[in-house]
């Protein structure tokens, strides 16, 4: 058997629980070995399975909430704990074996997006299949919308600080004591993603905070987009003495809003998004049950080009936001995610389960991030590959206008279609203009990859490296003729305009 | 009646001629000069099928143009009432090679972003850029002036084994009961 050397998670490297591990290790790898190979990436694999059979509550690193939810979820199930089958087997098992239950285990939002949607487009179309998700943060914008007016690109690229020992700052100030936000001096920013998902919506933030939830289920006339969320809403609401709610119901929009105790607004923890394809239904949604950055998707969320832009595509709606229960300690918070997983799947075997018992490995099911490696499954493999693609997260941004403005005397706008610019125009009060169009440029210019502004718009092409292509930088010299006739109705760009530009349009640095 | 067909089916050759857009004389004159007119009514009195459209049971319907060569692609009026309002159409791009089944683009409505899949194999040579301004041209005339796409078909029998309209009433009239 190859060991094959690919891509190891980043949560593979995190600490493993210790106490009792070992003996079961073993057992496991026995079987495993003897068993049919299903994938040929073992030390992931193993972490997943022996965190299965991990059945004592012992001292779990802060850094391994994840790990721990899983384990704890997997406890309760009945022995049995190796997956008798492969995700390559899945529409034939989905058919003989019917709802089924995913646990995902990887922090990749681009792994989970894309296993989701393997589930939604392989499984068989009667199949009910419900699974659960946390993704590192992240910023998730729908299918259709545009990621420079729905998110702060900049922002994005700044990070967050680390999220141990952090306590968010809200409006919310009745989940318990607020202490000051302490900072690690020595902790490095925690990188944010920017995903765009397949299915519709708006735009949300992910992190270790939120768990999303996905049902898939067949798209016949009696699917209702409230049904899960009523689901989600009863599950919840069998446990609200433990939360700190008073009231949580679905709004018109499909929302999942709650009501504290002592107060009369209420907040949102958990939107829906869905999908439609060829007979099959997806719904999933974010929950809010313990974030540690509530306080800073805001200013996430809020885009410094939102008074510039005007866009075709789907706009977002904002809502105020809280947190189910908050709670500084990692562990409690994995402890809370682990009741809340196993009320949403108590409610949903309910509904659909039957008489048939939940069998750990056979219908429910831990997938980690070893399913998205290019020989165990190439078709997620290269759906993860998409999904990550500046291809996909900017240039599927449908039709959008600019116009900046009028600063120092100058303004400027442009057109874009699928992220590359069609028109831009560089006006000055004076009167002069310059116009040029997408064939006036030596190639196409990419938004998200606009290297400097000031040389584009004053006419220099200077969107390529000096070093390779100097002999290239020609001025756009027929473009400057073609102007009307002003004083400076040509080359000069005030600095703050193009700052302006830039503050929405930052160089994305992926 | 038969001019009135006849009339769509030229509309349809003259809108993919440069002349799209041309005034009501210019288009009478055309109608008048055309050869395509004279052929039509002729193709017309030997066979009725070629203006029925034919639907999938994922509820898009294709409609073949008089010489059987290019198709026109829109989602029915049972799936557009199904979505709710239309906010935004991704419409597949030109020279796209698809094979029948294939997604060619998607519908997003306040409800939920729907997978249009192609009833046919073929190449896209045209998308409604009307749906880009308006969405909602969807809503209004799903089986009409809302069609997605327009594509050259490679293999025309594919369309003979889809449902016409009375079958395709009957399957959704089946779907509802569930």
């Amino acid at each position: 058997m190859s060991m094959h050397s690919a891509y190891l998670p980043q949560s593979a490297y995190l600490p493993r629980p210790i106490t009792g591990q070992s003996r079961y290790s073993v057992v496991n790898l026995v079987i495993l070995h003897f068993a049919k190979p299903m994938r040929t990436t073992w030390p992931p694999a193993l972490t997943r399975l022996t965190c299965i059979s991990h059945s004592s509550h012992t001292t779990l690193p802060h850094s391994a909430p994840i790990l721990a939810g899983h384990c704890q979820a997997a406890r309760r199930l009945t022995t049995s704990s190796i997956r008798s089958w492969s995700l390559e087997d899945l529409p034939r098992v989905s058919q003989e074996t019917n709802p089924l239950i995913f646990h995902l285990t990887s922090d990749n939002p681009y792994y989970n997006l894309s296993i989701e949607h393997y589930l939604l487009t392989h499984s068989h179309p009667d199949t009910r299949i419900l699974l659960f998700y946390t993704n590192r943060p992240c910023v998730v914008i729908g299918r259709n919308q545009n990621p420079w007016l729905e998110t702060d690109l900049k922002r994005l690229q700044q990070g967050l600080p680390p999220e141990d020992g952090r306590v968010p700052q809200t409006a919310d100030k009745n989940y318990g004591p607020i202490h000051k936000t302490q900072l690690r001096k020595n902790g490095r920013a925690v990188p944010i993603d920017l995903v765009r998902r397949r299915s519709g919506g708006g735009t949300v933030f992910h992190d270790s905070g939120n768990l999303n939830y996905s049902v898939i289920i067949p798209n016949s006339k009696s699917f209702k987009r409230s049904t899960h969320a009523d689901m989600v809403v009863r599950a919840l609401s069998s446990a609200s003495s433990r939360y700190q709610f008073a009231d949580i119901r679905v709004n018109d929009r499909n929302d999942i809003v709650m009501r504290r105790e002592t107060e009369s607004q209420w907040l949102k923890v958990s939107g829906s998004a869905y999908k439609l394809t060829r007979g099959r239904a997806l719904h999933h949604g974010t929950l809010l049950y313990s974030s540690p950055y509530l306080d800073k998707i805001s200013e996430l969320l809020r885009s410094p080009g939102r008074d510039f832009i005007e866009a075709k595509g789907v706009e977002s709606v904002r809502s105020p936001v809280g947190n189910l229960v908050w709670t500084p300690d990692p562990r409690k918070r994995a402890e809370v995610k682990t009741g809340i997983t196993q009320s949403i799947v108590r409610e949903f075997w309910r509904m659909y389960g039957g008489d048939q018992e939940r069998r750990a490995g056979v219908n429910e099911v831990t997938l980690g991030s070893e399913e998205c490696a290019e020989d165990t499954s190439p078709e997620i493999a290269s759906g993860v590959k998409e999904l990550m693609s500046n291809a996909w997260r900017f240039e599927q941004t449908p039709r959008f206008d600019f116009a900046s403005g009028t600063v120092d005397g100058k303004a400027v706008g442009f057109q874009a279609n699928r992220g590359v610019l069609e028109h831009l125009s560089l006006k000055s009060v004076s009167g002069g203009s310059v116009e040029r169009a997408k064939s006036d440029f030596k190639e196409e210019i990419k938004l998200h990859d606009v290297k400097s502004w000031k040389g584009l718009i004053t006419g220099g092409n200077t969107n390529t490296n000096t070093q390779e292509q100097a002999g290239q930088i020609v001025p756009e010299a027929s473009a400057l003729a073609r102007n009307s006739a002003s004083s400076g109705g040509g080359g000069d760009v005030p600095d703050a305009l193009v700052k302006r530009i830039e503050a929405v349009f930052p160089r994305s640095n992926v | 009646m038969s001019t009135a067909v006849a009339g769509r089916v030229l509309g349809r050759s003259v809108a993919s001629t440069p002349f799209a857009r041309c005034s009501r004389t210019q288009y009478l004159r055309l109608r008048a000069q055309n050869q395509a007119f004279r052929t039509t009514i002729r193709s017309f009195s030997a066979s009725s099928r070629v203006w029925q459209k034919k639907y999938t049971q994922d509820h898009e319907w294709v409609e073949l143009s008089d010489d059987g060569a290019t198709g026109t692609i829109g989602i029915s009026t049972y799936a557009a009432k199904a979505l709710g309002d239309v906010v935004f159409v991704e419409l597949p791009t030109v020279d796209l090679e698809v094979n029948q089944g294939d997604s060619i683009g998607a519908v997003e409505s306040v409800k939920s972003a729907s997978d249009i899949m192609t009833p046919v194999s073929g190449t896209i040579t045209e998308a409604n850029n009307v749906l880009e301004e308006k969405p909602a041209t969807i809503n209004k005339s799903p089986e009409g002036e809302g069609w997605l796409a327009k594509i050259a078909v490679s293999d025309p029998s594919e369309v003979e084994k889809l449902m016409d309209g009375e079958g395709y009433r009957k399957f959704t009239e089946e779907a509802d009961e569930h």
